[in-house]
């Protein structure tokens, strides 16, 4: 190399390392600026999530103990009458037979709202019932293996409100006549997976017309746990979750 | 001699990715066969160069047409990935054969070392990947560091940037030293290693299935 070319070649290596020196900085204020942007939203999530569970468990416990105890009361009062005609007898019975309904139905809202057995039971049992509810309420057939330890509050009510919500979502869209719910534990992770063989969705046009609530509820679970959901579908295909969801969070 | 094979090792560091690639092929998602196809073509590329150059003396041809693939086939990936629309895709295909036809073909000759073409994909590459990187930052739920579609754009980033700027120094056919040239040239490959090892990196990060994600 001739002694201008070696100033010119200096010249190029300064101006390379100083390109190289821009790149490395917006890669890490990138990846900076994106985990602040992570955090600050699952604090938000977190806390209005919270929020939401506290809200309905005290509805649910207000359904169940104020409502549920009134209609039980109005119950207990029309079989203390002593009626003799036997249309009016037939109109009570009837009245009985509304308010079964209603506590029944009082039930079912209180239960999705919140499970007191989760609470009671725990995680397995909630679930159990919660499937048992499905398969009295519609015809399809659910599979349920569980392998679990005893998990914390907040990670049980997550867990639980995603198999809810994917439950849900298999009972309106999917028109399934079967479905796999299984939980299991290995070394460091517990699994979540969900099938069913219902009709499938095309999985791009739902991320991209951003439909779809329940998925997004799912998701916003999903981040709390830390957890990676995989999700294999296609139109007539049936719908596979598998959630992956760290021990220790 | 020795800066020549020390580009030779720089420029085939691109074979770690290519066997990495063969051993997750089956196991990776789709979306990421464009990258695959691009890497092996780089290596068959940077094979068939070595060949030439030991037989015929040059490897200008295939070079001139290997870049011509390159970009499209990352082009196609950035498709793949949703990064670029499909008229925007369309768009940029067409201006990427126009200008590889005008430098190669009208203005220059493909026996040349042309490096018009070669500037303007770069820009296009670069384009697409901060597009992708941004997309990333908004939509990502988990952090980027082990994101395999991050760690391609800032590769691309790396690699495409420092390519373009070398390659303005042959646009202009500056009557530099041979060995002044093989220097600069040598800044390139050195991008390029770096650039290879990112790929095997994100390689290894493609998860076996789709990871499912949803923008806020």
């Amino acid at each position: 190399m001739y002694p201008q070319e070696t100033t010119l070649y200096h010249a190029i290596l300064t101006a390379v390392m100083v390109l190289a020196v821009i790149i490395l900085t917006f890669v890490v204020t990138v990846i900076y600026y994106q985990k602040r942007k992570l955090a600050f939203h699952k604090t938000n999530i977190r806390a209005e999530i919270n929020a939401l569970e506290k809200e309905r468990a005290r509805i649910a416990g207000d359904l169940h103990d104020d409502l549920g105890a009134s209609l039980s009361a109005i119950k207990l009062k029309l079989q203390c009458l002593s009626i003799n005609d036997e249309k009016e007898r037939k109109l009570i019975g009837q009245s009985e037979d509304y308010i079964d309904e209603a506590m029944l139905k009082l039930k079912h809202i209180s239960f999705n709202m919140m499970p007191q057995v989760l609470e009671r039971k725990g995680l397995e049992e909630a679930l159990r019932e919660f499937i048992s509810t499905i398969e009295q309420t519609i015809a399809v057939k659910i599979s349920f293996r569980y392998s679990c330890p005893v998990l914390s509050n907040e990670k049980t009510i997550h867990i639980y409100r995603i198999v809810q919500e994917i439950l849900n979502n298999i009972i309106k869209h999917a028109g399934a006549s079967s479905a796999t719910v299984e939980l299991k534990k290995t070394k460091k992770k517990i699994w979540v997976h969900i099938a069913d063989n219902g009709k499938g969705f095309n999985k791009n046009s739902a991320v991209k017309d951003s439909k779809g609530q329940g998925l997004r509820n799912i998701m916003a679970r999903a981040d709390l746990l830390n957890a990676k959901i995989f999700l294999t579908t296609a139109i007539g295909r049936g719908v596979d979750y598998l959630i992956q969801i760290p021990e220790n969070i | 001699m020795h800066g020549f094979f020390l580009n030779i090792f720089l420029n085939h560091s691109v074979v770690i990715a290519a066997a990495i690639a063969v051993l997750r092929f089956k196991i990776i998602d789709k979306n990421f066969q464009p990258f695959i196809f691009f890497i092996w073509l780089g290596l068959i590329n940077e094979t068939l160069s070595l060949v030439l150059i030991y037989t015929k003396g040059s490897n200008t041809v295939n070079s001139n047409v290997y870049v011509l693939l390159e970009s499209l086939l990352i082009l196609y990936l950035f498709f793949s990935w949703d990064s670029i629309s499909k008229p925007l895709y369309s768009l940029l295909m067409f201006a990427a054969v126009s200008v590889w036809i005008t430098d190669n073909l009208v203005v220059h000759n493909i026996n040349g070392n042309n490096s018009v073409f070669r500037i303007f994909y770069s820009f296009i590459i670069i384009f697409c990947s901060l597009i992708q990187v941004n997309k990333l930052v908004i939509s990502e739920r988990v952090s980027l560091i082990k994101n395999p579609v991050f760690l391609i754009c800032i590769a691309f980033l790396a690699y495409y940037a420092c390519k373009a700027f070398v390659e303005v120094f042959n646009a202009f056919h500056l009557s530099l030293s041979h060995s002044c040239n093989r220097s600069i040239f040598t800044i390139l490959y050195l991008a390029d290693f770096l650039s290879n090892l990112i790929y095997a990196i994100a390689l290894l990060c493609i998860p076996r299935k789709q990871l499912f994600t949803m923008p806020y």
